[in-house]
């Protein structure tokens, strides 16, 4: 996805001036919050369980390359094949190639991050190959020729009406906006794909480097048909996926079922080791593995962001987040949305291209707070604003106001002097609601009202008058 | 194996030749959440199954043996009005010689016995459009977790589809096989990877198939079964 620097705050007013858009957005993340504060009240052992995920993942990140060696050995010796691909266009490559060898006309998809990341539907239909989504939510936003609005629910955005017109044009079926017909259309259309599909793309939660494991979650049962119907099966992984133990599992899977949805367990959880064993009735003959690098090893490179390779892409931290709830997924513009995605865009796309990302938080700490794996998401986009001031990427109005600040509050005499005269200035001029004309703040916010007395004055009365400490 | 391989492994290697954030601390310890074993006896832990499997629609229930299964199987198909029963070549199944038990107890309905050895390309495609055609599906079930009311099942024991494809999917249990959480099926598994014993997919199957991507309405069925059953025979029931 192509970006302009400044269209986060375009489409966000946007989103905001949407009624219905906001209604449906806080609704579905307070629905999911509570839902997952549910279920992690019944796990008393809940903050433990946190550190030691964020442990096992820093464990695995600091030792990236011996982990995927030992991946790529696990899974070569069940009889896989790993490929490393350096960027989306490699990893877009290999699946297109096989699908030529294959003779594969069309290709079932099951939801998964990476492939979106390297826009694998673009590219296969650009050789001529039918990518069919098959989660229900990426399917209705596929015909509808949309992008995903949140990692868990793709198509929160739109409403059954919209879903139901959809339908009805698209596939000329009778007008129906009840869910359950919705769904069962969908069913019955995508079952026919499946049965004659050669090849089956899937994303990975998790991948354990001592077993070759790869580990899907999901609620539907279109990832357990794209795994065990085509002949073929390619999963794609971005790096930081793979975890050392398979028994680290049954941590993991406690954390991210309760955080994305509160729910013990999700429907179904595949764990894959290689293809189809001698004797097995089904399941893929061959199994292919897509190790993603695609800028992660930039971000391994800076120590400071270098936690947000942890991300086990829950989507909590969407769902919790104020600006979020407001604005929606699509305000973002990139795959990965939210305080997770206002981090990770930046630094996958270039900091100067996602420049409003960073500032699209009211640095509250929530989303660092509810990540499982405790990520400490607002410091980082501190640190990616920090980053973007060093660059003198902000404006220069801002830049001025923000040395003067640092002046005044390094040298007292200043500070007195200054807040002094601002003082008189706002009471003289009558200005003292908008004093200032800043765009893009001044216009909805009032300036904070004045106070009688400044502090420093307030102080010094009282201690005069014996009531101080 | 390919070019960029190496690329990719030296971009990391240098990458992390400036420490991390965590830097100089304990590496973490194998993890796998341990809960104390035989914290409950085995009716105990089957009746949080059957409460866990419950709360997210599944249907569990005890039989008293194998008798009561094949009544309730019955019933189960009469009132649901099931044409079509396709049974898997799962041990639970075969010793119970269940798809001939079922094909003279219900005369009327067509059951099919998933094939036995050899697949050929040409049976395996059969098989595929004979489960996409079965209204019920039985097969067993290797693994039971209390915990979240799961059932696991192996690769090895029964193809992958025939709990995916039909309509209702009925897993057949037995008390010893229920276990309190993932963990406690992992160390019974011998998962560790030297012991080799892992199979090329172990599914958990928790409820039946659902989506919520329609305004959050909770629909059952979405690609998988829209019933999922679990059966324990010969609890004490």
């Amino acid at each position: 996805m192509n970006r302009t620097p400044g269209q986060f705050k375009i489409l966000a007013s946007e989103n905001v001036a949407d009624p219905r858009l906001r209604r449906t957005f806080q609704s579905a993340t307070g629905h999911a919050l509570g839902q997952r504060a549910q279920s992690v009240q019944r796990v008393p052992e809940w903050e433990d369980l946190r550190d030691r995920a964020h442990r096992i993942k820093e464990e695995a990140v600091e030792h990236l390359d011996s982990y995927l060696e030992k991946l790529e050995a696990s899974v070569i010796r069940r009889g896989g094949r790993v490929f490393w691909a350096r960027d989306a266009k490699e990893a877009s490559r290999y699946v297109v190639e096989l699908c030529r060898r294959l003779q594969a006309s069309t290709v079932v998809k099951s939801k998964s991050m990476a492939a979106e990341e390297i826009g694998l539907a673009e590219a296969l239909e650009a050789a001529g190959v039918e990518p069919v989504e098959t989660d229900l939510g990426e399917f209705i936003i596929q015909v509808a020729g949309e992008t995903p609005s949140h990692i868990i629910a793709p198509a929160l955005h739109m409403t059954r009406q919209q879903i139901g017109n959809l339908f009805h044009e698209k596939f000329g079926i009778p007008y129906t906006d009840v869910p359950a017909e919705l769904c069962a259309f969908a069913r019955q259309r995508l079952r026919r794909q499946f049965l004659s599909a050669r090849l089956g793309v899937s994303g990975v939660n998790f991948a354990a480097a001592d077993t070759g494991t790869i580990v899907i979650v999901e609620n539907e049962g279109n990832a357990r048909l794209c795994t065990s119907l085509p002949r073929v099966h390619v999963a794609i992984m971005g790096l930081e996926k793979v975890i050392p133990r398979f028994s680290d599992l049954p941590l993991f899977l406690r954390l991210l079922a309760r955080s994305s949805t509160g729910q013990r367990q999700t429907s179904y959880v595949s764990m894959i080791s290689g293809p189809r064993r001698e004797g097995e009735w089904d399941g893929p003959e061959e199994f292919h593995l897509v190790l993603l690098d695609n800028g992660r090893s930039d971000i391994l490179a800076d120590p400071r962001v270098r936690r947000s390779l942890y991300c086990i892409r829950c989507g909590a931290c969407l769902n919790t987040c104020p600006i979020y709830q407001r604005v929606g997924g699509h305000a973002y513009g990139s795959v990965y949305s939210g305080p997770i995605g206002s981090v990770l865009t930046p630094l996958f796309q270039g900091l100067e291209v996602a420049k409003d990302l960073p500032y699209a938080s009211s640095l509250c700490g929530s989303c660092s707070n509810i990540c499982p794996v405790k990520i400490d998401l607002h410091h980082q986009l501190l640190w990616l604003r920090e980053k973007l001031a060093s660059r003198r990427a902000t404006p220069w109005q801002e830049r001025l106001a923000m040395s003067l600040f640092a002046a005044g509050m390094k040298d007292p005499a200043l500070y007195r002097m200054g807040s002094a005269l601002l003082r008189l200035w706002l009471k003289a001029s009558g200005k003292s609601k908008r004093p200032f004309a800043v765009p893009g703040w001044s216009p909805t916010r009032d300036f904070p009202a004045l106070a009688e007395t400044s502090f420093r004055q307030w102080w010094a009365d009282h201690r005069q008058q014996g009531e101080g400490p | 194996m390919n070019g960029s391989r190496e690329v990719v492994l030296s971009r990391i290697r240098r990458a992390l030749l400036r420490p991390g954030p965590g830097h100089g601390q304990e590496p973490a310890s194998p993890s796998s959440v341990q809960s104390p074993p035989g914290r409950m006896g085995s009716a105990q832990l089957f009746e949080q199954f059957q409460e866990q499997s419950a709360r997210v629609g599944g249907e569990p229930r005890l039989c008293s043996d194998i008798e009561d299964a094949l009544r309730g199987i019955r019933d189960l198909v009469g009132a649901a009005g099931y044409r079509r029963v396709a049974v898997s070549n799962h041990e639970i199944c075969r010793g119970h010689n269940l798809a001939e038990a079922l094909s003279d107890l219900l005369p009327e309905v067509s059951v099919w016995r998933e094939e036995g050895e050899a697949p050929t390309p040409g049976s395996r495609r059969r098989n595929s459009r004979q489960l996409a055609q079965a209204d019920l599906s039985i097969t067993g079930a290797d693994f039971l977790i209390a915990e979240s009311g799961t059932v696991l099942i192996a690769s090895a024991g029964c193809s992958r589809q025939i709990s995916l494809l039909p309509t209702a999917h009925l897993a057949l249990a037995t008390p010893d096989q229920v276990y309190p959480d993932l963990a406690a099926v992992f160390r019974q598994l011998g998962t560790a990877p030297e012991e080799g014993r892992l199979p090329a997919a172990l599914t958990m199957i928790t409820g039946p198939s659902r989506t919520a991507d329609i305004e959050k309405v909770l629909i059952k069925g979405a690609h998988g079964p829209m019933r999922q059953l679990t059966w324990v025979i010969g609890g004490e029931g």
